[in-house]
């Protein structure tokens, strides 16, 4: 048994039944992070004496049998975007490195307030803006799968950092996938819950009607855990429960437009693998189709900038006279929503690309009348080598399976179904809004039959 | 394409420094990201 990779549920149950306490599971998150920390550089900011003093507080509300919080006990870390107490809120941008709030982000309050374990604050994409953390202004991330390659991004810290088992779980945020596909590079589960499921307060936005928070873990039902937690609007049956239940004989729709030519031949027969798994466990699989699906990338490339230019403002206050500079991202994002909003953009392409997300949305709405649910691969390929990082569009196309669950607002989970050349291949599943609770009992159910085995302690 | 003028004359409108270099390099991402969203601006003008 090593405490690292135990599930959050055996780890509560060790420590009631005093086999484990809380200040050994937290001690053995800090030896990790000493022996593997420099490697993956998973963190920007540690506050570990702190978790130990909390951690403390959990075995004596152990010992004198006080009530305890749905996590009690568990580390776990989360995004340099969201507001803490204790540790600066840079977004991994040289502009904001001294930037520190009073409150903690509402979700971050909930989890703390569950008893869960803040260990520290993960690298990232500087401001949310990347596929790689390769913005970020402090380093980048390595995948514990291969340190020559990126975890992805912009959540890539936090990916990195449960696969390194680093932390127990990460909060990450997701406006374009930057939760989905770290997850599908790290071998991962990553949720993007139904927009608005956790609230984005306290998180430096990039674009406010995509972003979405969720959390990165080992398993679904690791996931469900952290959800019944970190959601506001709980549903009538918690999650970590519901995905035990028996699954009714749902229908799967597997889009044809997401298995184009760009797409890596091997990560599509991976993925297609996944449709006898489903068919063994009673669901209906058909091919569907969505034509606008060639769209949603670009259209989320048009209306993110736009979305991000009086956030931008903000920004500039907020950093004052801070030395340092915006990165080159954030330059070419923020010049480019100046022009999309300008009067020559606005016409030709800001408003075609308002009207057409208005279409996505039309045509995924209708696909819920013939399926349950959605079945696509996570990303294009596996995760790529920083000395071969694509760049400009070609890198935004890492993102280009995930861009529809945030243009539509739809739940949407990525999660591991093989592997290739030595790395995890993700795939996604998607359900119509608010269908959360069906989206974690589909994804668990899959895994379980699937029976994937990972061992994330021998990745490093 | 976008023209560097544009480039700086925005740059400037936004109070961002720039350096020649960035200018050059957001120009090109500004044009490459118009290009690949050509697709969606024809489909969305063609009558329905």
């Amino acid at each position: 048994m090593n405490i690292l990779t135990l599930p959050i549920a055996v780890l509560q149950e060790k420590m009631l039944r005093r086999e484990l306490s809380a200040t050994e599971i937290c001690q053995a998150f800090i030896a990790r992070i000493e022996e593997v920390e420099n490697r993956v550089q998973a963190y920007v900011y540690l506050d570990l004496e702190h978790a130990l003093a909390q951690a403390k507080q959990v075995d004596k509300k152990i010992a004198k049998k006080m009530p305890l919080g749905a996590l009690f006990g568990i580390p776990m870390a989360v995004k340099a975007a969201m507001n803490t107490q204790r540790m600066p809120t840079s977004a991994c941008c040289s502009r904001l490195i001294h930037h520190h709030v009073t409150d903690n982000a509402p979700v971050i309050q909930r989890l703390l307030a569950a008893d869960a374990i803040l260990l520290g604050k993960n690298n990232m994409d500087q401001l949310s803006m990347g596929s790689s953390t390769i913005t970020s202004c402090f380093y980048p991330s390595k995948n514990p799968w291969d340190l020559s390659k990126t975890p992805g991004g912009s959540s890539g810290g936090g990916a990195a950092g449960v696969a390194a088992l680093e932390s127990c779980f990460a909060l990450g945020s997701d406006t374009g996938g930057s939760i989905r596909q770290p997850a599908s590079y790290c071998g991962l589960v990553g949720c993007k819950p139904s927009f608005g499921n956790i609230a984005a307060e306290g998180l430096l936005a990039l674009a406010p009607t995509f972003d979405q928070i969720g959390p990165l873990t080992k398993t679904v039902a690791d996931m469900a855990c952290v959800l019944d937690v970190a959601v506001e609007q709980k549903p009538n049956i918690a999650y970590s429960k519901k995905i035990t239940e028996a699954l009714p004989h749902f229908t799967v729709g597997v889009p044809k437009e997401y298995f184009h030519a760009g797409l890596r031949a091997e990560v599509k027969s991976c993925v297609l693998q996944a449709v006898a798994v489903l068919e063994k466990i009673g669901l209906r699989v058909q091919e569907v189709s969505l034509p606008l699906t060639q769209y949603c990338l670009p259209d989320y490339c048009l209306l993110t900038p736009v979305e991000f230019l009086p956030i931008f403002d903000q920004l500039q206050e907020m950093a004052g006279d801070e030395n340092g500079d915006w990165g080159l991202e954030v330059k070419t994002r923020v010049l480019t929503g100046a022009f999309l909003a300008s009067e020559k953009g606005r016409e030709k392409y800001y408003l075609p690309a308002v009207k057409m997300r208005e279409a996505i949305k039309k045509e995924v709405a209708l696909m819920w009348q013939k399926v349950d649910f959605l079945l696509t691969p996570s990303t294009l390929d596996v995760a790529f080598s920083y000395e071969q990082m694509p760049s400009g569009v070609q890198m935004r196309k890492s993102d280009e399976l995930l861009a529809m669950a945030n243009l539509t607002g739809i739940p949407a989970i990525s999660l591991p179904c093989a592997f290739l050349d030595n790395m995890p291949v993700g795939m996604q599943f998607m359900a119509a809004y608010g269908k959360d609770d069906c989206l974690l009992q589909l994804a668990y159910a899959f895994e379980q039959e699937s029976a994937l085995k990972i061992d994330y302690l021998d990745l490093l | 394409m976008i023209s560097m003028d544009t480039v700086k004359e925005l740059a400037q409108a936004m109070q961002i420094m720039i350096t020649e270099q960035e200018a050059q390099k957001v120009q090109q991402s500004l044009s490459d990201i118009l290009e690949y969203a050509s697709g969606l601006q024809n489909a969305m003008e063609e009558p329905s």
